[in-house]
């Protein structure tokens, strides 16, 4: 009888396996087995996590680059109008055509500074809620210095911005991208003959040396990119390992739960049927 | 010189007639009683009856001749050495079965490892904010974070309670056993009574057996709710002692006193022993999950700041969530992205406060595991004792009828022998000294 019972237990355990999925419904099936689960369970969910904040990165990197790729564009091209306004050989009004070109390209430099992702500004350090230029006039950087971090892995983060200011600048007289448009305007405007000489000499060093600046700034961004996705790409990889353990341990093997059902109702018949058959005639049946 | 009586014949088979019928008598009882609970089959001892001593020799000396048979007494088949065998298996049944099933609730409760449980609770929590890092302008972040943490904050009070509920249930069960009309108590009574009874019986020369069968049983039933110790008193009565209470239970006294119960025990064994150990466990099982939530809050708040701090409460029923969603801050500056607390706590997968949870979690799973095996275990051994107490005591109805064929022929054959007697009587008496009639 205590057999008979036992094989049932048996059967129904099996029976919750398969019907649930998992080889465990509580922790006393297989308490080592569990504890391996759950280390498992928080890793995946860790995991997922980073690939979430390498994705954010990957975004906000994104941005910048094609950002300052663009301010890059616009650079080259207010380079090209320096060296033609340098010529000796024009008017001064046609400098001062030049000058009005060179203002337009700075208001559009001022919006490529201005550039969101999503709905915080990328160029502001972490005051991104914060436009870092105004339009128009007034060239002082709103932004702060913060650094903007997002994480790539566990324990793994990477700096995604670059404020405004070590590019664009805020202040006269820094030497930064906006200052020496400034100055650049003042001189083409100003019809003055030192201001031409100005033109060839320190607006066309300064202009150059925002082009680097602009590059170099562009390819950081690039290489946050590419870290970011490589990182990506090496966390689905620990994902699907991470998965493959987890099913491992918890999932139910499907086949062979089967067959071992398959033989437990076979044994369980069996008893029963000994059972039955075990006494039939007894010393009662051959006495009178 | 004396003689023999020539009817002394007839009372010798007379007495073989009676005994057989009282072996058939005995016989009978047995297998009418083969299905009672506690029942131990009985034989009546058949002895030599006393002799005549008298001469019937030609010599005149004196010679024994005997007189038949005499049912002296009709003994129970009991092994004691497994009688107390039996009561201490089903003492150690009671109490790893009763350990087993509070053990199998504590780790039900905990609903490990599932989607539900409280493991990936906690993930969540660290999820929740790796998205306010990611995200810390976006006020849904906000909200995730704080309903991950009452999340966890409910569960763990959900699991207290569900522990304490387990506890409670074990006392209220105990001290119904051991209450004025509990078990325990109407099993003294019983006995008392039947202490009583048999004592009389025995003082008047007779052996109550079916009165002892019941006296064994309430015994073992009493085991299996803790240790017994039964010592005989040799007038048939026994003082019982039961767990470590100071005073016997019973004690041979004819009526039972009414201070031998209630009486306090620490640890009785058998279930009692069991409804008082799981208490203390599962009390340390409770320990360990506050320990969890103070690990929790201390950790977080750390990290976190202390004004205001993250959570509040360091036990499981009272930790709570002190921040809201407006407040919650994800850095120490003020600027919009400043996300240095939120990436900090990102990190806290797997950190001491969820390893601590895990290790519980284990512990819980295996105490139970154990308990089931030995819960087995004990089974095993006491349907094995059972079956050899079976073996002695119990009726096989092969035997008994065996018995029947035998102690009917013994009665035919006395009949028989009775018979014999009369015809030779008849032949004495009717048929001698009629020369000629």
């Amino acid at each position: 009888m205590t057999d008979i019972q036992r094989s049932n237990q048996a059967i129904a355990k099996t029976s919750d396996q398969i019907t649930s999925g998992h080889q465990m419904q509580s922790a006393a099936d297989d308490p080592s087995g569990a504890h391996t689960a759950l280390r498992l369970r928080s890793a995946l969910a860790d995991t997922e996590a980073s690939r979430a904040g390498a994705a954010a990165a990957q975004g906000w990197a994104t941005q910048s680059e094609s950002a300052l790729q663009s301010v890059g564009d616009m650079v080259q091209t207010a380079h090209e109008l320096i060296v033609q306004a340098a010529n000796g050989t024009l008017q001064s009004s046609d400098r001062a055509a030049i000058g009005a070109q060179m203002t337009q390209l700075l208001s559009q430099m001022k919006a490529a500074a201005n550039t969101k992702f999503g709905d915080q500004y990328v160029f502001s350090g972490q005051a991104s809620t914060t436009a870092p230029y105004a339009t128009g006039s007034v060239d002082t950087y709103n932004g702060d210095s913060g650094v903007v971090t997002r994480t790539i892995g566990p324990g793994q983060s990477v700096q995604v911005n670059m404020p405004g200011n070590q590019i664009f600048g805020g202040t006269t007289g820094d030497g930064k991208l906006f200052d020496t448009m400034r100055q650049t305007i003042a001189h083409l405007t100003s019809g003055n003959p030192a201001d031409v000489t100005a033109l060839q000499t320190t607006d066309l060093a300064a202009i150059n040396a925002n082009l680097d600046q602009v590059v170099s700034a562009r390819s950081t961004m690039g290489a946050v990119v590419q870290r970011a996705t490589l990182a990506d790409d090496r966390l689905q990889d620990v994902n699907v390992n991470l998965a493959k353990q987890l099913t491992g341990v918890q999932d139910t093997d499907m086949a062979s739960a089967i067959t071992s059902l398959t033989t437990q109702k076979t044994a369980y018949q069996a008893a029963l049927s000994a059972g039955a058959n075990i006494i039939q005639k007894s010393l009662m049946d051959f006495l009178r | 010189m004396t003689n023999i009586s020539s009817f002394g014949g007839l009372q010798t088979t007379l007495r073989g007639l009676l005994a057989h019928q009282r072996m058939l008598d005995v016989t009978s009882h047995n297998i009418t009683n083969s299905d009672t609970e506690g029942y131990t089959r009985q034989t009546a001892v058949a002895t030599a009856a006393p002799v005549l001593t008298a001469g019937v020799g030609t010599t005149g000396s004196a010679n024994m001749l005997g007189q038949g048979v005499d049912i002296t007494a009709y003994t129970r088949v009991r092994d004691n050495y497994l009688d107390v065998s039996a009561r201490t298996q089903n003492m150690l049944l009671g109490e790893r079965g009763q350990t087993a099933a509070a053990l199998s609730r504590a780790d039900a409760a905990m609903g490990e490892p599932t989607d539900t449980g409280l493991n990936d609770k906690l993930d969540a929590l660290w999820t929740s904010f790796g998205t306010l890092a990611s995200n810390p302008t976006d006020a849904g972040a906000r909200t995730s974070v704080i309903s991950a943490a009452k999340a966890i904050t409910d569960q763990l009070g959900q699991l207290d309670a569900n522990l304490a509920q387990i506890q409670s249930d074990a006392q209220t069960e105990y001290t119904q056993l051991t209450g004025a009309n509990g078990d325990v108590a109407n099993y003294t009574k019983q006995l008392a009574q039947l202490n009583d009874q048999i004592g009389n019986a025995t003082a008047a020369g007779m052996q109550p057996n079916d009165m002892l069968d019941q006296r064994d049983l309430i015994l073992n039933k009493l085991s299996s709710l803790g240790q017994v110790s039964v010592t005989n008193q040799g007038n048939g009565k026994i003082s019982v002692k039961f767990g470590d209470a100071a005073q016997p239970l019973v004690d041979g006294s004819t009526v039972v006193s009414s201070t031998n119960w209630p009486q306090t025990l620490t640890s009785p064994g058998g279930q009692l022993g069991a409804l008082l150990s799981t208490q203390t466990q599962i009390g340390a099982y409770r320990t360990a999950l506050d320990n969890v939530a103070s690990s929790l809050a201390s950790t977080v708040n750390g990290v976190y700041g202390s004004t205001p701090p993250f959570f509040s409460g360091n036990t499981a029923a009272t930790l709570a969530v002190s921040a809201n969603a407006t407040t919650l801050k994800a850095g120490t500056g003020t600027a919009a992205q400043s996300t240095d607390i939120a990436y900090a706590l990102s990190q806290f997968s797997g950190g001491v406060a969820q390893t601590n949870y895990q290790n519980l979690v284990t512990q819980i799973g295996a105490d139970s595991r154990n308990a089931t095996a030995q819960q087995s275990l004990s089974i095993s051994l006491v349907n094995d004792v059972t079956a050899r107490q079976q073996s002695v005591s119990g009726v096989s109805l092969d035997e008994e009828m065996t018995n029947l064929i035998t102690f009917q022929r013994g009665y035919q054959a006395s009949a028989r022998a009775m018979s014999t007697m009369d015809e030779m009587l008849d032949q004495l008496i009717n048929r001698t000294g009629k020369v000629g009639l």
